[in-house]
């Protein structure tokens, strides 16, 4: 070809323009092969290289830091090697990998640490699975120490889970707060139907009974708000809600990640496996809340409340 | 026609693919160990008799394995489409059996801790390759002409 470039490719693949005079094969748009410069389709994909856009653009060009070859300043990539054309921009991308690989595995370690703590307290609570007769409010005041460790270590780790991987689990705030708010109630009470329901079931067919924390006309009431419904309202919220779900939206689509974090957070429920279904769902409506309100305050309220009843009707 | 340099033009592609790979594999051998495991222990129940009381116990503990060996099966089929989510719960999934493991019995925490340690590494392993594969993705649907 007498045009100044020797080569034929689509306007789309600016990598594929080479300085005159230079032999450099021509790699395909779609399969990425290289041909040669002089190829009007590409040899292993049959797929056409564009012949009508053949005028030389002037622009300035880079010289490739490995190859020493020239390229165009707005490439990526250098078209002969396939190094990156600019060193510091690699490094940077580099960066933001290790950054995105330490972020999501750091907070799988943190659950890790998580699941630690909550095993001595389903150690505590004979694993949820309770004798009927039993006397539930003794069981509790004799655990209540290590209760009570158990709950503040695990407070603890969601902070510094906050604090540590506070630019991984940042979240975009939240762009439908008022209609959150209005749905939360009606959303909860629904929950909170289908975990009765749930829980009368499994009463009826396996003559298992969950724990009965001690609140009416128990001296052990405020005990049973701070280590059941305060506690957890806030560390799992800031846990679950703020650093698996932030991680785990950078990750994946926002659904996948709602319904991933309330599975890791039903998971955690060590000390009443049978319940993760409806805990799931929970999970999943504080997770959407959270989304929605681009706070914490609602689905810490939520979880409080749906702690609160199960603790005090259930 | 040989490629004039072989497959240096699709070098990303082929990263890509090996990352995506390379954690299906993980989740595949996990399910191989899971599954190993399962017969193992069926094999040992098989060969001594079995109290009344206990054998509710032993029955639920073979579904959980086999059942947890399934989900590893069928988390690294669906790896090539949801890698990131697939190689996350595959880990959680890991880590929470063995808890619960735990809290049943207590001395199991320490049994196996090195085919534990192998086992939550390899599975690291696959997230850190679901992570890049995504990352490349996304790199690549950044700049097509790339």
């Amino acid at each position: 070809m007498d045009s100044s470039f020797d080569f034929d490719v689509p306007s789309s693949n600016p990598e594929g323009y080479r300085p005159s005079g230079d032999a450099a094969p021509l790699k395909c748009w779609r399969c990425f092969l290289l041909n040669k410069s002089t190829a009007l389709q590409c040899e292993f994909c049959d797929a056409p290289f564009d012949t009508s856009n053949l005028a030389p653009i002037a622009e300035e060009e880079i010289a490739c830091w490995r190859c020493q070859k020239s390229n165009r300043v707005s490439l990526a990539r250098c078209g002969y090697c396939d190094a990156r054309l600019i060193q510091e921009e690699h490094h940077r991308e580099r960066r933001e990998n290790t950054q995105w690989k330490h972020g999501i595995v750091a907070m799988v370690g943190h659950y890790a640490v998580a699941l630690l703590i909550l095993l001595v307290g389903g150690w505590s609570l004979a694993f949820g699975v309770h004798r009927a007769g039993e006397n539930d409010e003794a069981m509790f005041r004799k655990m209540l120490p290590i209760l009570v460790t158990t709950d503040l270590l695990f407070l603890g780790l969601a902070v510094i889970s906050y604090v540590h991987l506070a630019k991984e689990c940042t979240q975009p705030p939240g762009r439908s707060a008022l209609a959150a708010w209005l749905c939360a109630a009606p959303m909860l009470a629904i929950i909170l139907g289908i975990n009765y329901g749930y829980h009368w079931l499994l009463e009826q067919a396996f003559h298992v009974e969950g724990i009965k924390y001690p609140f009416w006309g128990s001296d052990l009431w405020p005990w049973t708000i701070a280590l059941v419904c305060i506690q957890p309202a806030v560390a799992e919220e800031i846990f679950f809600r703020q650093v698996v779900l932030g991680t785990l939206r950078k990750h994946m689509s926002f659904h996948g990640a709602v319904w991933l974090s309330a599975m890791i957070f039903a998971l955690a429920h060590l000390g009443g496996i049978l319940s993760i279904p409806t805990l799931m769902l929970a999970g999943a409506l504080f997770g959407y809340v959270r989304a929605a309100t681009g706070s914490l305050v609602l689905p810490m309220l939520l979880h409080f409340t749906h702690n609160l009843v199960v603790v005090m009707f259930f | 026609m040989e490629p004039l340099t072989p497959k240096l033009g699709s070098l990303a592609q082929n990263a890509r693919q090996k990352h995506l790979k390379s954690a299906k594999s993980c989740l595949f051998v996990v399910a191989a160990l899971q599954f190993i495991g399962g017969i193992i222990f069926t094999f040992i129940f098989l060969n001594q008799p079995i109290p009344q009381e206990l054998k509710s116990v032993v029955y639920t503990s073979l579904a959980v394995i086999f059942g947890a060996g399934l989900a590893f099966l069928i988390l690294g089929l669906l790896v090539p489409k949801f890698p990131i989510p697939c190689t996350v719960l595959a880990l959680i999934l890991f880590i929470t059996l063995h808890a619960i493991d735990a809290i049943a019995n207590p001395a199991s925490l320490l049994q196996g801790i090195i085919l534990k340690v192998i086992v939550i590494v390899v599975l690291v392993k696959a997230i850190q390759a679901a992570v890049a594969y995504e990352r490349e993705r996304k790199l690549e649907n950044a700049s097509p002409g790339m």
